[in-house]
């Protein structure tokens, strides 16, 4: 090496020395540093290939130039973890082997965090425990969502559609029909409850003749054809729907062969007979 | 003249409406039964619209006579008849009508679409896109349409059938249950019977070839349509004054409000009838009585009806969808169940 390069690269150290020792503070952990323009004894050098991947100091040469016989280098470099660091110890020539004439380029990291600062927990993958945390919540969310959706599906449908029948089946038609015939009977069945004993009557002679599923329009033609049935809703027809015929129907013996059929059978509940007391006046 | 007088010279009119009414509902079903085998409740339904003033909503497959059908109706009763196939490019002003600029006069000139008819015929109406759909129900609830600046009376009667193939959805924009509910009928229709279609397939046979200049075409049914019509548009008059005489007792309109009630607390449909059902139900009873002969309205015209007019206006909840069940189930389960469950206009239950 020439005595000018030596002064050259003790005056650039030098300087960076006084530059680090003066009001300027080290960089900091993971913060990319340069140096430009030093000299450096010998053939043409390079960065050490990167063996480490934890390696805590990562050194990479921007550019070269030729200086005489040494070689300028502008570097480029950032170490994540605070201390001090000599580049000549990454460096080698460009046959691999190691210089031993290059003086020592010494930089300082520091770090940011306080003093007792505990360090992140490394991104490093972890064992997920067998029965626990994300896997225990997830499991217990779909058993959940499945509960859920079967409950959705089923559970409280057919307690309602009981209910609903139930609620139908409160009384039997017989036990309904049997005051709105008798008010009926004696013409003292109101104007609004016409169209429930209509009703009624259907309802009775669907399940006298056990006709049940029969839509209503099949289950009305069916019951025009019956010997009992027919005369009866016909008269009906004849006495609530055709216009002034009301005083030409004999109602009492219209009805009479109905109310025997529910004669013969088991006497009202109480139930059915209370709501409709104002019928038999 | 005294008042009874009076009475009875007008009960006699109305009789004679009645009876020539009843002659010239026959004739238009004879003459409809010469080209269109079976399909008698279809029949009655249209006529039951005719002489309403209401519109209908065919749901059936392609091939079941619907044209053939409404045609047949028209010519018979001397209508003009339009048909509008509904594809998914039509504009409303393909259905209403436009104005065009006159070259000649460079003013502008209004063509009529051919909603300006008696009779019309929208095949697939949901194959349209909504913004169309609402221009015909919008003219068929108004019965004018606007054109530019102008608006145009549509002619009278005007009565749509509009059918929808109920099985191919893809392509297509189903009607909402508001423009549903515009619709007093919606008829299922239903294939023929083997016996029907055995009719249908030998008349087809002997249909033969029709000339047409040098060559020869095979016949349709069309071809066989008698031009001359059974009835005028007086007659068709009197039918819808006919109806207007039928009576309506106050019973079967507490079968009508209860049964419409009913669907609206059924906890399987989302949403009831609406009143408008409730007004078709009586109306359509009332010519339905007239086209059986009757002076006065039924039960068995409810029950007969309560489908057609109440199904497009209830849906099912998914709780009711998920039990398998359909519209004509609930329906036919309200319908047997406000017999078991009596209750007056007051509503208070036995």
């Amino acid at each position: 090496m020439s005595r000018i390069s030596l002064i050259l690269v003790c005056a650039i150290m030098g300087s960076c020395a006084s530059h680090v020792d003066a009001e300027t503070p080290p960089p900091t952990v993971g913060m990319p540093e340069r140096i430009e323009q030093v000299v450096l004894p010998g053939p043409e050098l390079q960065v050490r290939p990167l063996e480490d991947r934890h390696a805590p100091f990562v050194l990479r040469i921007v550019a070269v130039y030729p200086h005489g016989t040494d070689h300028r280098y502008d570097f480029e470099y950032y170490a994540l973890e605070p201390g001090e660091y000599n580049l000549s110890d990454y460096l080698q020539r460009t046959d691999g082997t190691t210089p031993d004439d290059l003086p020592e380029i010494i930089v300082e990291y520091q770090s940011i965090l306080p003093e007792g600062q505990v360090f992140p927990t490394s991104l490093g993958p972890t064992k997920i425990r067998r029965f626990g945390g994300y896997r225990m919540w997830a499991a217990i969310a779909t058993i959940v969502w499945v509960a859920g959706l079967f409950a959705l599906m089923f559970v409280g449908r057919k307690p309602k559609l009981e209910k609903r029948e139930a609620k139908q089946e409160t009384l039997s038609p017989a036990d309904r029909l049997r005051p709105l015939i008798r008010a009926a009977r004696r013409r003292t069945l109101p104007a609004e409850e016409r169209a429930s004993l209509e009703r009624a009557v259907m309802a009775f002679w669907r399940d006298e003749l056990d006709l049940g599923n029969l839509p209503p329009a099949e289950l009305s033609q069916q019951l025009k054809t019956h010997p009992d049935a027919g005369p009866m809703l016909r008269g009906l027809e004849m006495w609530l729907h055709a216009p002034g015929s009301d005083p030409s129907v004999d109602l009492d013996e219209l009805l009479r062969p109905i109310e025997d059929r529910l004669d013969a059978q088991p006497q009202p509940t109480a139930a059915s007979q209370s709501p409709r007391d104002d019928l038999r006046t | 003249m005294t008042d009874s007088a009076t009475h009875e010279t007008s009960k006699r009119r109305n009789e004679m409406n009645f009876d020539e009414t009843h002659a010239f509902i026959d004739r238009i079903r004879s003459r409809i039964a010469e080209v269109v085998v079976g399909q008698e409740v279809v029949v009655e339904r249209l006529l039951i619209a005719l002489f309403t003033g209401g519109h209908v909503l065919l749901q059936g497959v392609p091939g079941l006579a619907k044209t053939l059908l409404v045609s047949a109706m028209a010519k018979s009763v001397h209508l003009e008849f339009s048909r509008i196939q509904f594809t998914v490019d039509l504009l409303p002003s393909d259905i209403v009508g436009s104005e065009i600029l006159d070259q000649k006069s460079n003013d502008f000139r209004v063509h009529q679409g051919p909603i300006f008819t008696n009779l019309l015929l929208a095949d697939e109406i949901n194959r349209a896109a909504p913004k169309v759909q609402s221009a015909l129900l919008e003219a068929m609830q108004e019965h004018k349409v606007t054109i530019g600046n102008e608006t145009f009376a549509l002619p009278a009667p005007f009565l749509v059938i509009a059918t929808q193939n109920p099985v191919e959805q893809s392509g297509t924009f189903e009607l909402p249950e508001a423009q549903l509910d515009r619709f007093m009928l919606c008829h299922r229709l239903t294939y023929p019977t083997p016996e029907e279609e055995r009719e249908v397939l030998m008349r087809n046979a002997r249909l033969g070839i029709r000339r047409e200049g040098s060559g020869a075409v095979a016949r349709t049914e069309f071809d066989v349509l008698e031009h001359s019509p059974v009835g005028t548009g007086g007659d068709l008059i009197a039918a819808m004054e006919a109806v207007q005489d039928i009576h309506v007792s106050e019973t079967f309109a507490d079968h009508v409000v209860e049964i419409v009630n009913q669907t609206r607390q059924d906890d399987r449909l989302d949403f009831g009838c609406s009143p408008r059902a409730g007004i078709a139900l009586i109306k359509s009873a009332r010519a339905r009585a007239l086209i059986q002969g009757r002076h006065y309205v039924v039960p068995d015209d409810l029950f007969a009806l309560a489908e057609d007019v109440m199904l497009h206006r209830i849906r099912l909840n998914y709780e009711a969808l998920a039990d398998g069940l359909t519209g004509t189930d609930v329906l036919q389960q309200i319908m047997a169940g406000v017999g078991r469950k009596v209750a007056g206009r007051n509503g208070q239950t036995v």
